[in-house]
C-alpha cells in the first residue's frame, strides 16, 4: 500500500527518516508552515523559512523519492507578536502563489487570544483570494471550545466546510467536525494527541469518510512512520482495506487536490533518482556509494 | 540585449507555446508594463506554475540555429514551457528598474523559479548587474539549480570574473556534472584553473579515488612536472589513457572540441 503523510515538518527530520519513510511506502508529504520551537523575532526569519519549504526541503525530499509539498501561513503562536505578524502577512502572498503550495495553514488558535483571532481571519480571507483550501490547527488546551470556535469563524467568513481540514482531533471533537461537513485530521503521536490504538476505534466508529491520519512529526517526540504504522494496526484489527486506503492516502489526495497543486501523477509516473547525479561534497550524499533507485510503487 | 534581438528571440520562443499560454502571457505582459503593475512581478512569476505546462519544448534544428545566434549554448540546455514564459516575463521589466524586482525574487524563489531566473539573466539588457546572483548560483547545493548555470548558459563565459569562472569549472568536476555542456569551455582555459585542477587530481589520487575524464580537457598546455611524474607511475588504461596521453603528448590533432565532447558523453 502507498501512503501520504499530509502533515509532517521535514525540516526537523533526518535523512534516515526520509529513507525509512520511503521504504514504508510514503510517496508524498505535505509540510505545513509552523513554528520552530524557538520563537522568531523578525520577518526575515520567516522569509528564509518559507523559502526553505519551497526550495531546499523540496529538493532534499526528491533525493529520497518522496514528493514534497507545503502549506503557507502564519502560525497561531507567533501571531501574538503583532509588529512581526503584520510584516509576515505582507510577505505571505508571494509564497502562497508558488508551485506546490497546496493550502493556507496551519492557522487557527493556540491560546485563543485576540491577536490569534485577528490573523486567523486575515488568512482565511487570503485563502479565499487565492482559491486554496485551509488547514486549521486546533489548540492543545481548551481543545473542544477552540475547535468549535474555529469552525464558527470559518463559516462566518463564508468558506465552505469541504475546503477546510480541521487537524489534531480526538474522540471529543471528531463528531462535531464531521457532522458539520469539515474534514477531520488525526495526529498520531507516540504519547500525546491520538494513539494508534485509539485511532483504530475511531475508524471503526466513523468509517473513512473525510477522515485523514497524519504524523505531525517535528522536533519533538513524534514518529515519521505514524501513518504506515497506524494503517498496519487498523488492518490487523479488522478495518477494511478500502477504509485504510481512504484514511491514509486517498482522502489527503482528495482534500489537497482541491488546490490544483497536488496530483497523483506527480508520483505515479515513474520517479527515478540517480543519486550518482548528485554525489559527493556538497549534495546530500557525503562520500557514500551513490545508488540508483527506482521508486515506482505497485498498489 | 538589443531591441531587435529581443524581438526575434521573443517571437521564436513564443511560437512554441500553446494558444492559451500565449494569451495568458500577453495579458500579464500588459499588466506588468505599467508602473503600478510592475509590483506584481513576483506573484505573476510564481503563478506561471498554474497556467503554463512544465513540458520540455522540442525544437527544430532551424529554430535552434536561430536561437543559438542570440543565446549561445541554448541547445545544450533543457527548456520547459514554464522556463520560456518566465524568461519572457523577466524581459518585460524595464531595465532601469528590473534590478530591485529580480533581486527580490531571487530571495524568495523556489527551485523551478531559480532555474528560470538563472537561465534568463543573460538576455537582460543590464545582465552584467546580476553577476552576484549568478555567483550565488555556483554555491547552491541543489543540483538542478546548478545545472541551470553550468549547462548551456552563456552568462558564465561572458560576465564572470576569472576567479568565479574557475570556481564554476572546479565545482562541475567536483560534483561530477558535465563539463562539455559549459558554453565556451575551451576559451575558458587558464593557468590558475589548470593549477587548481591539478592539485585536485593529486588530492583525489592520493585518496585512491578518480577524477572525471573531462578534467584533462582544461589541462592541455598547462601540465605540471609533478603531475607528469605521478602519471608515469600510475597504471592507466582505456579512455583514461586516451585523454591523459592526449594532454601529455600535446596531441593537437586529437585536442579538438569534438573529441572532448565525446569523452563527456561517456556514461
Amino acid at each position: 500500500m502507498k501512503y501520504i503523510d499530509p502533515h509532517i515538518h521535514m525540516v526537523s527530520r533526518t535523512t534516515d527518516d526520509y529513507k525509512a519513510m520511503q521504504a514504508a511506502g510514503i510517496v508524498a508529504v505535505i509540510e505545513p508552515a509552523f513554528w520552530l520551537g524557538q520563537p522568531r523575532t523578525n520577518v526575515g526569519s520567516f522569509k528564509d523559512y518559507y523559502s526553505t519549504l519551497v526550495g531546499w526541503e523540496r529538493f532534499r525530499a526528491s533525493q529520497f523519492g518522496i514528493k514534497h509539498y507545503c502549506t503557507m501561513g502564519l502560525n497561531s503562536k507567533e501571531a501574538n507578536n503583532e509588529a512581526m505578524a503584520e510584516q509576515v502577512i505582507e510577505l505571505l502572498p508571494q509564497f502562497i502563489a508558488k508551485e506546490g503550495v497546496v493550502a493556507i495553514g496551519e492557522i487557527g488558535y493556540d491560546d485563543q487570544t485576540d491577536l490569534e483571532d485577528k490573523y486567523f481571519r486575515i488568512q482565511l480571507e487570503l485563502a479565499k483570494e487565492y482559491d486554496l483550501p485551509v488547514l486549521v490547527h486546533t489548540p492543545h488546551r481548551d481543545k473542544k471550545q477552540g475547535t468549535l470556535r474555529s469552525m464558527d469563524v470559518v463559516k462566518e467568513h463564508g468558506i465552505p466546510p469541504h475546503l477546510v481540514l480541521i487537524d489534531h482531533n480526538n474522540e471529543e471533537t471528531a463528531k462535531a467536525v464531521l457532522d458539520q461537513g469539515f474534514w477531520a485530521g488525526f495526529t498520531i503521536y507516540p504519547k500525546t494527541k491520538m494513539s494508534k490504538k485509539r485511532m483504530v476505534a475511531v475508524a471503526k466508529q466513523y468509517g473513512s469518510n473525510k477522515i485523514i491520519v497524519d504524523s505531525s512529526a517535528d522536533w519533538g517526540v513524534s514518529d515519521p512512520l505514524s501513518v504506515p504504522k497506524t494503517a498496519a494496526l487498523m488492518l490487523e484489527n479488522g478495518v477494511s482495506e478500502y477504509d485504510v486506503q481512504q484514511i491514509c492516502y486517498q482522502n489527503a489526495l482528495l482534500f489537497y487536490g482541491q488546490s490544483g497543486q497536488f496530483n497523483e501523477a506527480d508520483w505515479t509516473d515513474e520517479l527515478s533518482i540517480d543519486q550518482a547525479d548528485l554525489h559527493l561534497g556538497n549534495s546530500i550524499l557525503r562520500g557514500q556509494n551513490p545508488e540508483k533507485l527506482s521508486f515506482k510503487k505497485e498498489k | 540585449m538589443i531591441k531587435l534581438e529581443w524581438q526575434k528571440f521573443s517571437a521564436l520562443v513564443t511560437n512554441k507555446l500553446s494558444e492559451k499560454e500565449q494569451n495568458w502571457f500577453a495579458q500579464k505582459e500588459t499588466v506588468l508594463s505599467t508602473q503600478a503593475g510592475e509590483k506584481k512581478f513576483p506573484i505573476v512569476f510564481s503563478l506561471v506554475a498554474r497556467f503554463v505546462v512544465k513540458d520540455v519544448v522540442v525544437w527544430t534544428d532551424e529554430e535552434l540555429q536561430s536561437i543559438e545566434y542570440i543565446y549561445p549554448g541554448f541547445s545544450k540546455g533543457i527548456w520547459t514551457h514554464q522556463d520560456i514564459v518566465r524568461v519572457l516575463l523577466m524581459l518585460v521589466l524595464d531595465a532601469t528598474t528590473n534590478k530591485a524586482k529580480i533581486t527580490e525574487l531571487f530571495e524568495t524563489a523556489e527551485v523551478s523559479e531559480l532555474i528560470a531566473l538563472l537561465k534568463g539573466l543573460y538576455l537582460l539588457e543590464n545582465a552584467a548587474e546580476f553577476r552576484m546572483h549568478y555567483e550565488e548560483g555556483i554555491r547552491t547545493n541543489m543540483v538542478n539549480v546548478f545545472d541551470a548555470i553550468s549547462a548551456g548558459n552563456p552568462f558564465a563565459k561572458k560576465y564572470l570574473t576569472e576567479a568565479s569562472w574557475n570556481q564554476l569549472i572546479l565545482k562541475i568536476l567536483f560534483i561530477d556534472r558535465k563539463l562539455y555542456k559549459v558554453q565556451g569551455v575551451d576559451e575558458g582555459k587558464n593557468e590558475n584553473l589548470a593549477n587548481m585542477l591539478q592539485d585536485f587530481v593529486m588530492e583525489r589520487w592520493a585518496a585512491g579515488r578518480t577524477v572525471s575524464l573531462e578534467l584533462w580537457r582544461m589541462l592541455f598546455g598547462f601540465l605540471r612536472d609533478d603531475v607528469k611524474k605521478l602519471i608515469v607511475n600510475r597504471n592507466i588504461e582505456g579512455n583514461e589513457k586516451k585523454v591523459i596521453d592526449c594532454v601529455v603528448t600535446q596531441n593537437e590533432q586529437l585536442n579538438v572540441p569534438e573529441f572532448w565532447d565525446e569523452i563527456g558523453k561517456l556514461n
